[in-house]
């Protein structure tokens, strides 16, 4: 236990010096508040992203609070997880891999009463980075042309708050509070005529999100569940200096002036699944997720919003013929998942589309284990100068199980 | 089992810093792009064109004899007189010998040898006459100052001691040689021979100085000559019975540049630019044809004023103006190649009654010219003159007095040649003024 608690506080501290750094650069990045994370726990990478409908029992679910009322009494949970993306950007004329390594989210969960519980997560929630070199512009009103050369970093933080009770066998609820925030920068120099100008900004984002969430088992096969992401506005305001450059003289147009910007728009998303146990060992959940961007009215300043469809199927298998044999208890895992995306690009969707495949190793007699899951998607496409990103992943993560308040008979 | 799961995330962590970086290649929605920062070219501010004549220029030690007349379609008669004064660097004959042989000294021939300095306007197949007349007063300038002014003038005798007509190679050939005349050659021998004259005083006194003049009557073009290797070359020889004589020479030359002006002038009457004003004013380009003008030597400049230039200010509240340049077009015709234009155009900043405070900058502080766009294209309705003027304009703009500077623009060799432009005001037909403002929203 001792040693346990060490592990821990190292991978706390490993984890969150690596947190702050945004190291996804994807083109739609420049959108919204970054590209955002899929920052999932335990098995969930690996079946398609799918669960809603799942408890909590073996390792902290995140995409339903009420999942919170199945966490096992007297244990705590914790989960880490890291992802290693190589991504294969293509337009019409060419194509570019690139590989990059990101922390993927850091969780606690333990129960509260009998039937309760609460868990606590820091993941990240978008990334900003980006990069644009010497991209040739046309000038509003004439003929003539600039150039643009930019850079994108930071990005947002989800801090999340949850809790779920269960009322009896069949129905549990909860409910959690998602602290969002951090900042962006963005410099971009634009090349016009003779001369450089160059803008940099940095925005602050905070703001609050609540999720409802709730889980009903019609039988102990069969769970239908729901979530409620409310719809929630996230302050922004930007930290801005303007710069010229004009015959290597430099001019100091504005220097980190404060200022309001249009505020980030979440909306209403609204999810629903099943999970469904076959024969023992065959568990399968699929997952509708419809998310109301339309009615944000977001600002132009993020881009066009188009309301969002998600789609996530997984299954889960293990032989469970004996579970004192370890390669019985290993579950394999498979999933897919197909978005619409909520980006409207030159009138084009950014959809994404993956699959999914994964491992769970156990670790020592308890509920711990390893989850190594590998995907393949597809994000945008190729036409209208869109970018179409291949994308091979390996998530892993750590779903570690401790029982607590419980003396051990024999050490 | 721990141990290694912690080391697998210890390395994936450290990894992470080596994230591949985006050589930012890949960029969607360049529309997207233009929403926060607004990129926009101002092409409607007011730019007022005028022409004005300074006073006089001065043109002495410009290092050319300037000479030559032509009569201008536009600009009427042009004319350049060249006055200046000679001297030696010995004012003896051969002295190699004895005295007694200077006695055998004989006087052959007197000539100006001129060299081209590859410097011409005008119609060079026509032939050009000038003579060379002697000043009558030395080569002094009349008022205080050291200088002398394309408007400045020394009195001269009729006679004429050479001339010349001939036509013009100024780059095929080096230089024209014109025998001048017999008389004045030996009368100079003679002064020298009697040791009247021995130092540049005591011939500075007897000969003051050379005017070149043109011929009104049938010259065509100006050409230009070079100041220091230009000379008067006196001939003689020593006599020595039936023996072959002995060639010797003794060169006059233009030792003093300050002491050589070119007297340029030129009648307008006829011309659209008749009545140009005194010099503190100005001609509006509405009177002339929607044309500006330029003329080296004769003093005409353009001027070019931004009367709503403070209204921009009100524009970049949520924005700056990051550069601005100007493109000026010479008026179709106005330029041939008898008539060639100059590959750039000096500026001026100038007040309202034309008086110059200095070149134009950029904002490092270095003068900036118009650089001609040779990009000739069917109608040639890309050559101009472009002058970066994003600088000029910030200050104007921002200058918190209501004084207002104008551009005055001029050619490079204004005091040495006479070379001309016909610039298009913003409403002419077919060769406008382009005033393009850069400004960008944040």
């Amino acid at each position: 236990m001792k040693s346990k608690i060490v592990y821990l506080s190292g991978f706390i501290l490993l984890s969150l010096t690596s947190f702050s750094q945004s190291i996804s650069s994807s083109p739609y990045s420049l959108y919204g508040v970054g590209s955002l994370y899929d920052a999932d726990f335990g098995v969930i990478p690996s079946i398609g992203s799918s669960g809603i409908a799942l408890p909590s029992d073996t390792f902290i679910n995140n995409l339903n609070p009420a999942s919170l009322g199945y966490l096992p009494q007297n244990h705590f949970m914790f989960d880490v997880g890291g992802k290693a993306i190589a991504t294969t950007y293509e337009n019409s004329s060419k194509s570019e891999t690139r590989n990059n390594f990101q922390f993927s989210h850091i969780a606690f969960a333990f129960p509260v009463t009998k039937n309760s519980s609460f868990s606590v997560a820091l993941k990240p929630y978008s990334s900003a980075a980006f990069k644009i070199s010497n991209l040739k512009l046309p000038i509003e009103n004439s003929q003539d042309y600039y150039y643009l050369t930019a850079t994108g970093s930071g990005g947002l933080n989800n801090f999340d708050f949850s809790y779920g009770y269960r009322f009896g066998k069949k129905l549990s609820v909860g409910a959690s509070a998602a602290l969002l925030f951090g900042s962006t920068n963005d410099s971009r120099s634009f090349l016009i005529l003779n001369s450089i100008t160059n803008i940099q900004k940095k925005t602050h984002y905070n703001g609050l999100r609540a999720t409802l969430g709730a889980q009903y088992k019609i039988d102990s096969t069969f769970t239908i569940a729901t979530t409620f992401k409310m719809p929630t506005q996230i302050k922004a305001s930007k930290v801005q200096t303007v710069k010229t450059v004009a015959d290597d003289v430099v001019t100091t147009v504005e220097s980190n002036v404060v200022s309001d910007t249009d505020d980030y728009y979440m909306p209403l998303e609204m999810g629903i699944g099943i999970s469904k146990r076959f024969k023992n060992n065959l568990n399968m959940t699929l997952d509708y997720e419809k998310s109301l961007w339309n009615s944000t009215n977001q600002s132009e300043l993020y881009g066009n919003f188009v309301n969002q469809d998600r789609f996530a199927l997984g299954f889960t298998y293990s032989t469970k013929k004996n579970v004192r044999k370890y390669w019985d208890r290993i579950q394999y895992a498979t999933g897919v998942n197909f978005d619409t995306g909520y980006l409207e690009v030159d009138g084009k969707r950014v959809n994404n589309a993956a699959i999914s495949f994964g491992v769970s190793l156990p670790l020592e007699n308890t509920y711990s284990a390893l989850h190594i899951s590998y995907s393949y998607g597809q994000k945008g496409t190729i036409s209208n100068n869109l970018i179409k990103e291949n994308y091979h992943k390996l998530s892993l993560n750590l779903s570690l199980d401790g029982i607590w308040f419980v003396k051990r008979k024999i050490d | 089992m721990h141990k290694f799961i912690l080391m697998l995330f210890l390395a994936v962590t450290v990894i992470s810093c080596g994230t591949d970086s985006d050589a930012g290649e890949f960029v969607v929605g360049s529309d997207y792009l233009a929403v926060g920062n607004k990129v926009i070219l101002i092409d409607t501010v007011t730019v007022e064109m005028s022409t004005i004549n300074f006073d006089s220029l001065v043109t002495s030690s410009q290092n050319r004899i300037l000479i030559g007349n032509y009569e201008d379609p536009i600009f009427g008669k042009v004319k350049s007189n060249s006055y200046f004064q000679l001297a030696s660097s010995s004012y003896a004959l051969n002295t190699s010998g004895s005295d007694t042989e200077t006695t055998n000294y004989v006087f052959d021939s007197i000539a100006m040898v001129l060299k081209y300095d590859n410097y011409y306007y005008g119609d060079t197949t026509k032939v050009q006459t000038f003579d060379i007349h002697r000043l009558t007063q030395k080569v002094k300038p009349n008022t205080d100052d050291k200088s002398f002014y394309n408007n400045s003038s020394l009195t001269y005798s009729d006679e004429s001691l050479g001339t010349i007509s001939y036509k013009p190679r100024p780059i095929e050939k080096d230089s024209i040689n014109i025998k001048m005349s017999d008389a004045f050659g030996a009368a100079l021998f003679q002064k020298l021979k009697k040791r009247e004259i021995t130092d540049f005083d005591s011939f500075n006194e007897y000969l003051k100085g050379l005017v070149l003049v043109p011929s009104t009557s049938n010259s065509a073009s100006v050409v230009g000559f070079h100041v220091t290797t230009s000379k008067v070359r006196l001939y003689y020889s020593k006599y020595q019975g039936d023996a072959e004589e002995v060639p010797f020479i003794l060169d006059f030359t233009i030792t003093d540049a300050t002491k050589q002006f070119n007297a340029i002038s030129s009648d307008k009457r006829g011309t659209i630019l008749e009545n140009l004003p005194v010099s503190s004013s100005k001609l509006s380009s509405a009177l002339t044809n929607r044309q500006g003008f330029i003329q080296s030597g004769s003093g005409v400049a353009c001027r070019i004023d931004f009367p709503n230039v403070k209204q921009l200010k009100h524009i970049s509240a949520n924005g700056a103006i990051v550069d601005a340049q100007i493109l000026l077009k010479p008026v179709t015709n106005s330029f041939s190649e008898k008539y060639p234009l100059a590959d750039s155009l000096k500026v001026y900043v100038g007040d309202n009654l034309n008086r110059l405070s200095g070149s134009l900058v950029n904002s490092a502080g270095t003068a900036v010219f118009g650089i001609l766009n040779k990009k000739s294209d069917e109608f040639n309705e890309n050559i101009g003159y472009t002058i970066p003027i994003g600088a000029f304009l910030q200050k104007e703009m921002l200058k918190a007095s209501d004084s207002r500077s104008s551009l005055i623009l001029t050619l490079p060799a204004i005091s040495k040649s006479v070379n001309r432009i016909v610039l298009g005001d913003q409403k002419h037909l077919n060769n406008k003024i382009q005033l393009k403002i850069y400004y960008i929203s944040y």
